[in-house]
């Protein structure tokens, strides 16, 4: 009892020390454009498009210099494609919606006026496959109907990797506009290097999401 | 950097044509057919998923069977029944009622083939599959008993149906030719040739070989043999043996052993495949059309006069067909703008669990103004009940009006692209029938029935109402049909 309560009168101490010196916490959002990658083999006429989705999360950055920090976050992203093939494009054009919950650690460095400054990140991600939704037309050639849906994509545990990690990057602007607050500006990236795919024993398949994306966000600076 | 942290997928080949790289190592090897079927299947089948539920491992089939088949190109000569066995071996766990593979064998050039669905059935329901199989249901008893109102019958082999004419011409000429004492040059060779005519036309019999009857048409035609002309090689393409009953109670009665009725109704298909039919083409394509369409008009002008007690479509041992068929015999009862029986799932992209979203499986109805048939429809089905004849019974169960009854069906509900040389989904066939080493005839989806959401592929359609058939009570068709019985007492009492 004696040993926690002296812990717990030390932590109050320190933390606001700490947060006065170092810390800044912050919420960010904004819109995600996202690649997929896969080996079409001899499908010439399948087509996959980059597609649109959003990110939101919170983030957490510590400065052990003020061009030098570490910043990790936690986001839901969302990671959209589109597909087609050309020989039935009226008919077949879906769209798949993935929502990751994404921690990105990276490094930052920032540069500039006390104001208005640059920064970069630079890390790694692991990601976690929550959802997968999908939507838009399949084609049913023995009823010859083209079939509107949205549906929710079952995980298949012999197919998907709920897993992910990877590369993560950004660069962007941010401005000091009040003693405590930062607003930020970045475009970042999520480079997966795990397969979507869990690999068969005979039959290498490998799929992989590339993630741009444009978010705005405000920090509080302790 | 970034990108050498992504790795390269395997490459691999479609099979669809024949490619002379994807066919290369099986043009000589049977290690190269297993590894052709092998991959084949691992992109193009539909129900791996299921499969996997059901305790097949793809790559287990890989580790065990790539060294036996590298062990057959071992051996000095490898019969066909052995590769037989291999094959059966490693197909008979797969559900998929319409599966066949075909492999040749390097050792004697033939061509070896296993299905799946015929082991298991043959396997799980052996007496039933005996007693069913070629089982071509029978109204003679009915007939006898004064229960048939009114029939008409008609069958494409009419070879069968005119070669006692013909011969009993044959054999009257002959007669006639051997009583004159002073044959003159002519009818020496006239008598002759009758007599070659008639062992050949018996041979011909025996073996059914259209190619055969048709030259023997044209070399004998100078002896004017009442019917003897060369018929369309389509009646064989399409065969159909279909019969209409009405029987008492105004119950309107169909059965047919394979669904190959559009060629005969559907006037744009019957044009392409028959042309304009003469002499006994055009008897069998009409007889085909009249004894469909009496039954239709029987249950149209019944049911219009409220006279109608219901109808009885019989698929027993009907091997299917086409499937738009069904807008002539199930969906010639139903509203216009199809039927959606099941629903359907088709395999998308190369890897193993690409699949599309689960979506309708709706069947062509009639487009024509028709009478909707709200009396009690039922459906005979048994263990050679397959493809169409079991998706006529999936139909049936799924109507508020319908019954199946009968025993389990095939389990062979999934489709395939009728087009053997160009699937649009990249899925459906391995290789050229006969061509290639290796073919696999592979259906491009799995249905799902709409009453419990469960792939029927490999077990097939329960009947709502289970009667066996008794095949010693039945004798040929001289004695009752305990299967129509049970039907004809379920319409007339609702149960």
């Amino acid at each position: 009892m004696k040993l926690r309560t002296i812990f717990a009168v030390v932590t109050l101490a320190l933390v606001p020390q700490i947060l006065q010196a170092q810390w800044r916490v912050g919420v960010n959002a904004g819109a995600t454009y996202n690649m997929y990658s896969i080996d079409k083999q001899y499908m010439t006429d399948y087509k996959y498009y980059g597609g649109w989705g959003f990110t939101t999360g919170v983030t957490g950055q510590y400065n052990f210099k003020d061009w030098f920090g570490v910043k990790a976050g936690l986001n839901v992203t969302q990671r959209t494609y589109r597909h087609t093939r050309a020989q039935m494009s009226d008919h077949l054009d879906m769209t798949y919606r993935n929502n990751y919950l994404m921690l990105p650690v990276t490094a930052n460095f920032s540069f500039g006026g006390k104001t208005l400054r640059g920064f970069t990140n630079l890390g790694i991600y692991a990601g976690y496959w929550m959802t997968s939704r999908r939507s838009g037309t399949d084609y049913n050639s023995f009823s010859k109907i083209a079939y509107q849906f949205s549906e929710k994509v079952p995980f298949l545990s012999e197919r998907d990797r709920r897993w992910d990690f990877g590369y993560a990057g950004s660069v962007g602007l941010e401005y000091h506009f009040a003693q405590h607050w930062v607003a930020q500006a970045e475009v970042l990236c999520y480079y997966s290097a795990i397969s979507t795919l869990k690999n068969m024993e005979y039959y290498k398949d490998y799929r992989y999401n590339t993630t741009i994306g444009i978010q705005a966000g405000v920090s509080y600076k302790f | 950097m970034l990108t050498g942290c992504r790795q390269e997928s395997d490459n691999i080949m479609s099979y669809a044509f024949k490619d002379a790289m994807a066919f290369q190592k099986a043009d000589t090897s049977f290690v190269g057919e297993f590894e052709v079927f092998w991959n084949g299947m691992n992109s193009n089948y539909a129900l791996w998923d299921y499969e996997l539920e059901n305790g097949l491992d793809w790559d287990n089939v890989y580790r065990k069977y790539y060294p036996k088949f590298a062990e057959l190109d071992e051996k000095d000569a490898v019969t066909d029944e052995e590769l037989k066995d291999l094959l059966d071996e490693i197909v008979t766990p797969l559900h998929d009622g319409h599966l066949s593979i075909m492999f040749k064998n390097h050792s004697t050039g033939n061509y070896v083939t296993a299905n799946p669905g015929y082991s298991r059935v043959e396997n799980e329901r052996e007496e039933e599959f005996e007693a069913t199989t070629g089982f071509l249901p029978s109204l003679k008893y009915y007939q006898d008993k004064g229960k048939v109102l009114g029939m008409k019958r008609a069958t494409t082999n009419v070879i069968k149906q005119i070669y006692s004419t013909m011969l009993t011409y044959i054999t009257e000429q002959v007669t006639g030719l051997e009583q004159k004492t002073d044959r003159t040059q002519d009818e020496e060779e006239r008598l002759n040739a009758f007599r070659s005519a008639y062992k050949e036309l018996l041979q011909i019999l025996n073996t059914s070989d259209i190619n055969a009857y048709n030259q023997f048409a044209l070399r004998y035609e100078w002896l004017h043999i009442p019917y003897l002309e060369p018929i369309s090689s389509n009646l064989y393409n399409y065969p159909l043996d279909i019969t209409y009953a009405l029987l008492e109670g105004n119950i309107a009665y169909l059965s047919f052993n394979n669904f190959h009725l559009s060629p005969y109704l559907r006037p744009e298909i019957s044009a392409e495949v028959f042309g304009q039919p003469t002499g006994l083409t055009k008897f069998a394509v009409e007889s085909v059309q009249n004894t469909w369409y009496n039954w239709f008009s029987a249950i149209q002008e019944l049911h219009k006069s409220g006279e109608l007690g219901g109808v009885i479509i019989d698929v027993r041992s009907n091997s299917g067909g086409i499937q738009d068929d069904y807008q002539y015999v199930l969906g010639a009862l139903l509203p216009s703008g199809g039927h959606h029986m099941a629903d359907t799932r088709f395999k998308r992209g190369p890897g193993r669990f690409d699949y599309s979203p689960i979506m309708p499986r709706t069947m062509l109805t009639m487009a024509d103004e028709h009478e909707i048939v709200t009396e009690p429809i039922v459906v005979l089905c048994n263990c050679n009940s397959v493809s169409m004849a079991e998706i006529t019974s999936m139909g049936a169960k799924v109507l508020e009006n319908g019954t199946l009854i009968g025993t389990r069906t095939w389990g062979g509900f999934s489709g395939l692209s009728s087009n053997e040389t160009y699937s649009n989904n990249y899925a459906g066939y391995v290789g050229i029938r006969n061509v290639t080493p290796v073919f696999c005839y592979i259906p491009q989806e799995v249905a799902f029935s709409i009453l419990d959401g469960k792939i029927v592929e490999g077990h097939g359609v329960e009947p709502d109402i289970e009667v066996s058939m008794d095949f010693d009570a039945w004798n040929n068709g001289n004695g009752p049909d305990n299967q129509l019985d049970r039907a004809l007492q379920f319409i007339q009492t609702g149960n």
